[in-house]
């Protein structure tokens, strides 16, 4: 005998539109909250910033 | 319906205003559609019926169509104009026909299942582009919010560097989001003027990368008083700085490719492949903005910058990648038949399954991939020229450059790719209860299925239809069949574009269409038709926001 799967109800438009959307906006929360501890690359002295105006070249290439 | 010379003087065209006007009255009264809802010729499955002969004819009169002297159905309802919400405006309207009912907005009920639909979400060109102001104007306020005023001159080169490399961070997210192809972004901005946005704000971005790249490296030259090289040297000792450059000069790549001669030597597929380095760029650039002053100050700035990105990212990948392989493995789109209609158009006709899902509007488009030997590796973007009806759809194509020549050669059984749909010039747009269709060559695609399914009272509907010649008209059987069961006027004008007498000049224009500038006008047509036609609406009084236009060739 033949087996019959249940016939999947559609969703309604305008409920797959928040699920999609909550769905992308989860995704990319998660990405963002990854590259922001993931990515830190050293960085050159900024001059317009007091921390490196004050300080001498050698602390500020913190390299 | 009549043909029009480009010469007033020759009464030897027939005119067949006054005969359809009088089939309108007689047959066109309000609320005779509801009964009946008239269907189109529109596939070989369904050949055209034979359209009524024309009747001797008076020598060219224009048309004045308005058979119904109380056309509109609410005429107690205020309308609001074009600040206000549209589609409330034409849901008060008593469908006239199963293709009016759905197909025209987007909203209403899905002809023949009685479902509701619900109603496409569009993002307004206006609402978008104050977005994207407002947005620079946040990212200069962040800056500004944690600028120290200095007059050393690293610290001026530093301040300005920063607020031009913010500046252009934040544009080329800009950039990307335009082209993500979001829904909701293109079909209420529209594709064409996307294009144009992103070609003319990628000048600005690349200007700004340029000179954010220029002020840092004197900045720091200043600060460690050394010359430029020796500062270049030093800052591309830091990784970031080393990954900015080449994403600047994958950014640049892609600029420098879509200048104009350049894109007229290289072929799409090449321009396209190193516009995808924009993509590399971005990302390289990615890591330094991070750390930049004005970013890296607070976790939280650094965790919304990072989620500006990602959110691009994810809306690319998702409607640039998941959907088109989602949608291509849904539907199954096949070739049916190709089918000349001129001798350099052809019309091609497909077949798929669960197209409704599409929610394809008259007069938007799809890009269509047809796997097949030298056509599979290019999207084609092609307007549907008749409304999505029994899963099957159809495009009709002109001969226009080496993809489209090869249509010709489509054979039957070829699978098809379609992504879509794309486009803003759709009922959503209009504003009047008069419109005027106005299309240009192989432009009437759109208008064809505007023209069945707008929504419209018998004589508020206008179709001129101009072309160099007789021959080149195409679907010519279906516009009249819709015209006579509609009760609209369909004006052929015909004649070479550089003929003394200019169809479309303003005086040509009113003669034709009574009460233009109460008209929402769609025009779709050949770059340089479609500035003539503007200008020339625009002189007859019909208010530039009541052009709806799309053009791509940009």
């Amino acid at each position: 005998m033949a087996r019959h799967r249940k016939c999947a109800t559609p969703v309604p438009l305008d409920r797959a539109r928040r699920r999609l959307a909550a769905g992308l906006t989860a995704v990319s929360a998660l990405a963002a909250t990854f590259l922001a501890a993931a990515v830190t690359p050293a960085a050159p002295p900024a001059p317009d910033r007091a921390a490196a105006a004050g300080s001498d070249l050698a602390q500020a290439s913190g390299k | 319906m009549t043909i029009e010379a480009t010469d007033p003087q020759l009464a030897a065209y027939p005119a067949l205003s006054a005969y359809l006007a009088q089939q309108s009255q007689q047959a066109g009264q309000p609320g005779q559609f509801e009964e009946a809802p008239p269907t189109y010729p529109t596939y070989p499955a369904h050949p055209a019926p034979p359209v009524q002969p024309a009747q001797p004819m008076h020598p060219v009169q224009p048309a004045a169509p308005d058979p119904d002297p109380d056309p509109d159905p609410v005429p107690a309802q205020p309308r609001p104009e074009r600040s206000g919400p549209t589609r409330e405006v034409f849901a008060e309207r008593a469908p006239q026909t199963a293709a009016e009912t759905g197909a025209a907005t987007g909203a209403g009920a899905d002809a023949g299942t009685g479902a509701v639909r619900v109603p496409a979400l569009r993002i307004r060109p206006r609402v978008m582009r104050r977005g994207i102001v407002a947005g620079a104007g946040a990212v200069s306020l962040l800056w500004g919010s944690q600028a120290e005023p200095s007059a050393r001159l690293d610290a001026l080169f530093a301040g300005a560097a920063h607020l031009s490399g913010l500046l252009a961070g934040y544009g080329i997210l800009v950039m990307l989001l335009l082209m993500a192809r979001v829904p909701a972004v293109e079909h209420g901005v529209g594709a064409d003027r996307l294009a144009r946005w992103h070609s003319l704000g990628g000048r600005y971005v690349l200007g700004l990368v340029g000179a954010h790249g220029v002020l840092a490296l004197c900045g720091y030259a200043a600060y460690t008083g050394t010359d430029v090289l020796r500062a270049t040297a030093q800052l591309l000792g830091y990784g970031g700085i080393v990954a900015a450059a080449f994403g600047t000069l994958a950014l640049g790549a892609a600029g420098v490719s879509s200048v104009r001669v350049a894109r007229a030597r290289i072929s799409q597929e090449t321009w396209r492949a190193v516009h995808f380095l924009t993509y590399l760029g971005a990302a390289l650039a990615f890591a330094h903005q991070l750390v930049g002053p004005d970013v890296s100050g607070s976790p939280l700035t650094v965790w919304a910058w990072a989620m500006l990105h990602a959110t691009v990212a994810v809306l690319i990948v998702w409607y640039r990648g998941v959907v088109p392989v989602r949608q291509a493995l849904r539907h199954g789109l096949r070739v049916v038949e190709v089918r000349d209609e001129s001798p350099d158009v052809v019309s091609v006709v497909m077949r798929g399954t669960g197209l409704d899902a599409l929610r394809a509007e008259p007069g938007q488009f799809l890009r269509w991939r047809f796997v097949q030997r030298r056509l599979w590796h290019t999207s084609l973007p092609f307007s549907l020229s008749a409304p999505v009806r029994d899963d099957t759809v159809r495009i009709t194509v002109k001969a226009l450059g080496v993809h489209s020549r090869r249509m010709r050669r489509l054979r039957p059984g070829t699978r098809v790719l379609a992504t879509g749909p794309f486009g803003a010039m759709t009922a959503h747009r209009r504003t009047r209860r008069k419109v005027l269709l106005l299309a240009g060559g192989v432009g009437i695609t759109p208008m064809r299925v505007l023209f069945e399914a707008l929504p419209a009272a018998p004589g508020d509907l206008t179709l001129l239809y101009r072309a160099s010649n007789a021959a080149q008209l195409v679907l010519r059987d279906e516009l009249e069949a819709i015209a006579v069961a509609r009760g609209a006027a369909l004006h052929y004008l015909l004649g070479p574009s550089d003929a003394a007498f200019d169809p479309l000049a303003p005086q040509a224009l009113r003669d034709l269409v009574p009460e233009l500038a109460e008209h929402d006008v769609y025009l779709c047509g050949p770059g340089p038709m479609a500035a003539a036609a503007t200008a020339s609406l625009v002189k007859a009084g019909v208010p530039q926001q009541h052009i709806h236009s799309e053009q791509f060739s940009f």
